[in-house]
């Protein structure tokens, strides 16, 4: 499978398990640990998809996502928002900043994969 | 009740009193009758005296020649006495009337009596001395008693002889009035009959027609506007059979008017009449003059006041109030009313009894046409019952207010209390959410790393090198950790949140608990290459603490100052000082030389969950409820915890705990457990001091 997923999170385990899960789809892949940093990396890396987490130090993910929505050279990219506070405001909070999707913590790398593979399908 | 018809009936009443005038038409019969009467009576009159007239003429010249005749024929009889031939001659005279002749001789003396003639009339039996003969002897004619009489003397040659006297009743004239009269009325009744006959059947339609009229205006009352026929034999009768159909006609359109304006009329006396009994179940109403006499009190002012009519009606109306009222009062009063204005207010007034009560009164001055007042209508109602209710309340009042402003004093207080308790209930709510909120969110972090390696190594481990099957089961490892660390954490804190915390307080040595910290650390140092440098007091450090919670407090903060410090020294440092009111508390002090925490970071860092840099924190274990706990337990026993730090350069975490006086009495129980002299304790208060 090809394609570039960029990963934004600020816990290192987390990014641990999503990149290894990327990895074994044989996708490229790159990191980034708050939203300043996502955006830097999306805007060069120019990626398909886009694991953006919630909760992260200088930025969240809410913003970033929209910044990344709003710019035409990265809004092309699937945004995965990802977050560990579970309730319906913050699914609605991310579909009105763009996010094209919204996954709760913890996920299951299984289900994730197969997702993936459904996305980069296309 | 006003009686409307009043008035018709006098006038009616009238009409038919006094004497009632004769019909017309017998009115007009009399008339005729007498007319005629009297013209023939006239005339009956006039024919009886020409005849009585002629008639007696006749009958005294016949009778004076017959009386003279007889006087010569008799002289004779007279010397001779014998009147018997006197007598034949007499009865052979023919006389058409009776003559009564009577033969007197000189002296008077009645020597005969004969009746000639026709037997009609007897001469009355007159008595001699009423009927005596003249006295000189001279023929004499006399009228008396209904009777002519002619006295002829009977003359001798030289002496008078006697007296011849003839009488005839006067009655023969008055028979031929009779007669007149008989054959007047013979011809005159016929005339008489005729005319009046004539005349009713020329009145009787008109009569009619009036009669009918008349019938029809004393029944136009319930005949009003029907008509009648007219007759039209006299203008007169005409007009008023025209003028009566007229009058009906107009009653009827008049009628209406009438009845409505009389039912307006009765309406507005039937409400006045029940206004007025309505007003006097309420009002004590009084009409006085403008003398200020009473002239008028209703039933309710006598019950009300206790006297009777009789008492009040024609007394000046100052009777009904109190003696000690004010006299200015009254002049005021009056003046207003005088005035023509109305007068509203309240009066005392005055029982029979000797009490009073208290009237609401309305003063309406009746004005004449000159704009003078000529009575006053005074209308009151007894507010005696609300007056004393009034100054009752007035009292109530007084107290009411009073307690009022203390109630409200009260309230206000309560009220100030009650805002702030919930206030800081409301805080402590939203704190209470947010919380539970931030701690789903921590717990579901390591959750979701253990999960995630769970699920790898369970489909992938059989591809997996070693190295990094163990660095996944490390993570889950460490993860594990992080998450029993934050649970016991979050208990901690909820438990003294809840107020559920156990304190085992007890007198502890604080210099002892710090000292035991820093050994435990002491390896971690070293193995971290860092210097532990610990500086504690050299008497003991007694607080009143449950030692384990001490032990967490100085556990926590060298365990942060160890986790962000990469190099350089790690001080700890205990000394003891006297606050404002000389009060010994000791302080504890752990220095670092790590990485920092910025001005803005330091006020947030001891909020629950709160980390300086998410990144390095996580990389460093940390649950973010450490320094919270420290808070919560070294506030719980009065102390302070503060924070002085530089980016880059270090930190400084100091809490500060009151001495403990605990301390003596703990010296005291050594002493008595033999474990310590006196002597030693004082030294070690000194040296202390």
């Amino acid at each position: 499978m090809v394609g570039k997923v960029l990963i934004c999170d600020d816990e290192p385990n987390i990014v641990e398990s999503l990149s290894y899960i990327v990895k074994k789809l044989g996708l490229a892949f790159v990191v980034a640990g708050n939203g300043v940093q996502a955006i830097e990396l999306a805007r060069r890396e120019n990626p398909d998809l886009i694991f953006l987490d919630v909760g992260m130090p200088d930025m969240d993910g809410y913003q970033a996502c929209k910044e990344l929505k709003s710019d035409p050279s990265t809004n092309t990219a699937y945004v995965i928002m990802l977050t560990a506070h579970g309730q319906r405001s913050d699914e609605f909070s991310a579909k009105q900043a763009g996010a094209d999707e919204f996954m709760t913590k913890p996920f299951s790398p299984r289900r994730l994969s197969q997702r993936l593979e459904q996305i980069m399908a296309r | 009740m006003l009686e409307l018809e009043t008035g018709q009936h006098e006038q009616i009443a009238v009409q038919k009193t006094g004497r009632q005038p004769l019909p017309l038409y017998i009115q007009l019969t009399l008339l005729i009758v007498v007319v005629l009467a009297g013209t023939m009576a006239l005339f009956v009159y006039q024919t009886v005296s020409q005849e009585a007239e002629t008639l007696s003429y006749i009958y005294r010249t016949q009778t004076q020649a017959l009386a003279k005749k007889i006087a010569v024929f008799s002289r004779d009889s007279f010397t001779g006495g014998d009147f018997s031939e006197l007598d034949s001659m007499m009865k052979n005279t023919q006389i058409p009337w009776n003559l009564d002749m009577t033969i007197m001789d000189a002296g008077g003396k009645i020597l005969k009596k004969v009746i000639i003639g026709r037997r009609d009339f007897v001469a009355p039996n007159y008595e001699n001395k009423f009927f005596q003969p003249p006295k000189e002897f001279t023929p004499v004619f006399e009228q008396r008693y209904g009777w002519f009489h002619i006295w002829e003397p009977v003359l001798g040659e030289t002496v008078p002889l006697g007296w011849i006297r003839l009488s005839y009743s006067l009655k023969i004239t008055k028979n031929i009035e009779k007669r007149v009269w008989k054959s007047a009325l013979e011809n005159g009744l016929p005339i008489i009959i005729g005319s009046v006959s004539l005349l009713l059947i020329f009145l009787w339609r008109p009569i009619r027609a009036i009669r009918g009229a008349t019938d029809f205006a004393l029944r136009l009352d319930e005949l009003r506007g029907e008509t009648i026929s007219i007759d039209r034999s006299f203008l007169e009768v005409y007009q008023l059979g025209n003028a009566l159909n007229q009058a009906s006609l107009r009653l009827t359109s008049q009628d209406k008017s009438l009845s409505q304006s009389k039912e307006r009329l009765q309406a507005v006396v039937s409400e006045l009449e029940s206004q007025k009994y309505a007003l006097d179940q309420h009002a004590i109403v009084s009409v006085v003059d403008i003398n200020g006499n009473i002239h008028y009190v209703n039933d309710k002012f006598c019950e009300v006041s206790g006297f009777s009519r009789d008492e009040l009606v024609g007394q000046s109306q100052l009777i009904q109030y109190p003696q000690d009222y004010p006299t200015e009062f009254f002049e005021q009063l009056w003046q207003t009313i005088a005035q023509g204005k109305l007068w509203h207010g309240e009066i005392k007034q005055r029982k029979n009894d000797g009490g009073s009560f208290w009237a609401d009164t309305t003063i309406v001055p009746f004005l004449d046409k000159r704009g003078v007042p000529y009575k006053y209508y005074m209308i009151r109602t007894d507010v005696s019952d609300r007056k004393d209710v009034e100054e009752q309340l007035t009292e109530k009042n007084k107290v009411l207010e009073l307690l009022r402003d203390g109630l409200e004093e009260e309230v206000n207080q309560r009220t100030k209390d009650l805002k702030k308790a919930n206030a800081e209930l409301e805080k402590l709510n939203q704190v209470k959410s947010e919380f539970i909120s931030i701690v789903s969110h921590e717990l579901r972090t390591p959750l979701t790393s253990i999960k995630s390696f769970a699920e790898i190594l369970y489909d992938d481990a059989g591809d997996m090198a070693l190295e990094t099957q163990q660095k996944y089961l490390s993570i889950i490892d460490k993860e594990s950790d992080r998450l029993g660390r934050l649970i016991s954490d979050v208990l901690d804190l909820q438990k003294i949140d809840a107020g559920k915390n156990v304190w085992k307080d007890i007198a502890v040595d604080l210099n002892n608990i710090v000292g035991d910290c820093a050994e435990t650390f002491a390896a971690k140092c070293k193995e971290r290459q860092l210097n532990l440098n610990l500086n504690l007091l050299d008497s003991d450090a007694w607080v009143l603490a449950d030692p384990d919670k001490l032990t967490q407090v100085v556990t926590n903060l060298l365990s942060n100052a160890i986790k962000f410090t990469d190099q350089g020294d790690i001080e700890i440092k205990m000394c003891m000082a006297l606050n404002e009111i000389q009060t010994a508390y000791f302080k504890l002090s752990v220095h670092d030389s790590g990485i920092g925490i910025s001005e803005q970071e330091q006020e947030k860092i001891f909020e629950r969950f709160h980390q300086v840099d998410g990144s390095q924190t996580r990389e460093r274990g940390g649950s973010g409820l450490g320094l919270s706990i420290c808070k919560e337990i070294v506030e719980h026993y009065g102390g302070t915890i503060s924070v002085q730090s530089v980016l880059g350069e270090g930190s400084t975490f100091i809490v500060c705990l009151d001495a403990c006086e605990q301390k003596k009495k703990l010296g005291e129980i050594l002493i008595e457990n033999g474990m310590l002299t006196e002597k030693q304790l004082d030294e070690a208060l000194k040296q202390q001091q």
